[in-house]
């Protein structure tokens, strides 16, 4: 091969070094349940109808805290039953959001599952040997978790998303509870 | 042919290869070292062409607008817009919107977003029980209908759950953007235009030209410096 060739596949070398500008990143959701089978699991049977959290400016505040944003909307869906209630909730990781069901019994998390996540990093928290710590936590006065959740490295953005959504669906489910207290 | 002659070729040819490659690193070199005194932070720049090489578009062209009172809806680059204010962020582009006398509601494929009709977000959510992608919006005596698959359904009083309905409805249309909200809509898209601070960085760096130029400016600096060693050792020889 002469010199001139030689040089010749370097330039292209080059070129298409240049062209070879492909975003590799993007991932596409995965979907690990689908949220209404969520809830005709953790009902085992008929999914009660929803019922609404209106975020009056009480609790908009608590849950802006706890999520370190402003919560959009003006009303939150859930699911009820006797001392249970459901709550589908999304928090972003790092840039997507992680869609989250959480189920609550009497103030204390029944279960907590990844139901829909979208990040390219820290899938591992869908995995019960995480999502099982939460289990039986309940929200303390300073509206933190009962418990130390033990974090995921390579995770810690979707680690601390699900906590926060943990925080929320107990903060959530005492104020449906106290309006149901006093409307008794 | 000698290896003196042939390191003399390849020295040359090394050199004319990355002219191009030189003047770009120099010039903008020279300019960055400047930039605070040439005040290239302070120029912006917002031609169309660059915005849109950085991924930075305007309105696209398959954005919608939808009618409701008379207000507008658009949805497109992934958000919803309120006349020319955002109000939300979308997954996709809506497939109509409708306001009923309490409230105003877009859907998406798959997602319902309802509003104040000041378009404060009230919620947004997954409709359950669509067997299908929602594929039009409408109204029937003042309650939201859609259209999923095969299946017309109506929205009871809260816009909370979906039953298949069979009785008269009217869709909501889309049309393009209006024009008195487009320049609006394209200045929250694209910002306040670029730096040219930012875009000489990456003309200097290489990122300008794609996410892995870099590597080639890498290799140009290598070459430069085998250049320097060959440059060198050749004048050494002669010697």
């Amino acid at each position: 091969m002469s010199i001139k060739s030689k040089l010749q596949m370097l330039v292209c070398s080059c070129l298409a070094i240049f062209a070879l500008g492909i975003e590799c990143e993007t991932r596409a959701e995965d979907v690990f349940q689908a949220p209404e089978n969520f809830l005709t699991e953790v009902f085992e049977g008929p999914v009660p109808s929803p019922s609404f959290l209106w975020l009056i400016s009480d609790v908009k505040a608590v849950a802006n805290e706890i999520l370190d944003r402003n919560l959009g909307g003006l009303r939150q869906r859930y699911w009820r039953q006797g001392d249970q209630t459901v709550w589908i909730l999304e928090e972003i990781g790092k840039t997507q959001a992680i869609t989250t069901g959480i189920s609550v019994n009497d103030g204390t998390i029944e279960r907590l599952q990844v139901l829909i996540y979208r990040e390219s990093h820290g899938w591992e928290v869908r995995y019960p040997f995480f999502t099982d710590q939460f289990r039986g936590m309940s929200l303390s006065s300073e509206m933190e978790l009962s418990e130390q959740v033990d974090g995921i490295s390579g995770a810690t953005l979707s680690v601390r998303a699900l906590i926060k959504l943990a925080r929320l669906a107990l903060l959530f489910d005492g104020f449906v509870r106290a309006e149901g207290e006093a409307n008794e | 042919m000698n290896k003196w002659r042939l390191f003399r070729i390849w020295h040359r040819w090394l050199g004319l290869g990355i002219t191009v490659f030189v003047l770009l690193l120099s010039i903008t070199g020279v300019m960055l070292n400047h930039a605070e005194k040439l005040q290239l932070n302070d120029v912006i720049t917002d031609a169309d062409w660059l915005m849109s090489w950085y991924g930075i578009d305007g309105v696209s062209d398959d954005a919608v607008s939808f009618q409701i009172g008379n207000q507008w809806v658009t949805s497109g680059n992934g958000w919803l817009y309120l006349n020319d204010q955002a109000i939300a962020t979308t997954e996709a582009l809506a497939t109509g919107a409708v306001q009923t006398d309490l409230l105003m509601m877009v859907a998406g494929p798959r997602k319902v977003y309802l509003f104040t009709h000041q378009g404060e977000q009230i919620e947004v959510y997954t409709a359950e029980g669509l067997d299908a992608e929602i594929t039009a919006v409408g109204l029937s005596e003042g309650r939201p209908v859609v259209q999923a698959g095969e299946i017309v359904f109506r929205a009871d009083d809260d816009v909370a759950i979906w039953r298949p309905y069979e009785g008269d409805y009217v869709w909501s249309e889309s049309t393009r953007v209006p024009e008195a909200y487009l320049s609006a809509i394209n200045e929250h898209l694209r910002g306040g235009g670029l730096p040219f601070s930012r875009v000489l960085l990456d003309l200097h760096s290489g990122r300008f030209f794609a996410a892995s130029g870099s590597l080639v400016m890498d290799a140009v600096a290598v070459v430069l410096v085998l250049l320097n060693g060959l440059g060198l050792w050749l004048w050494w020889a002669r010697r």
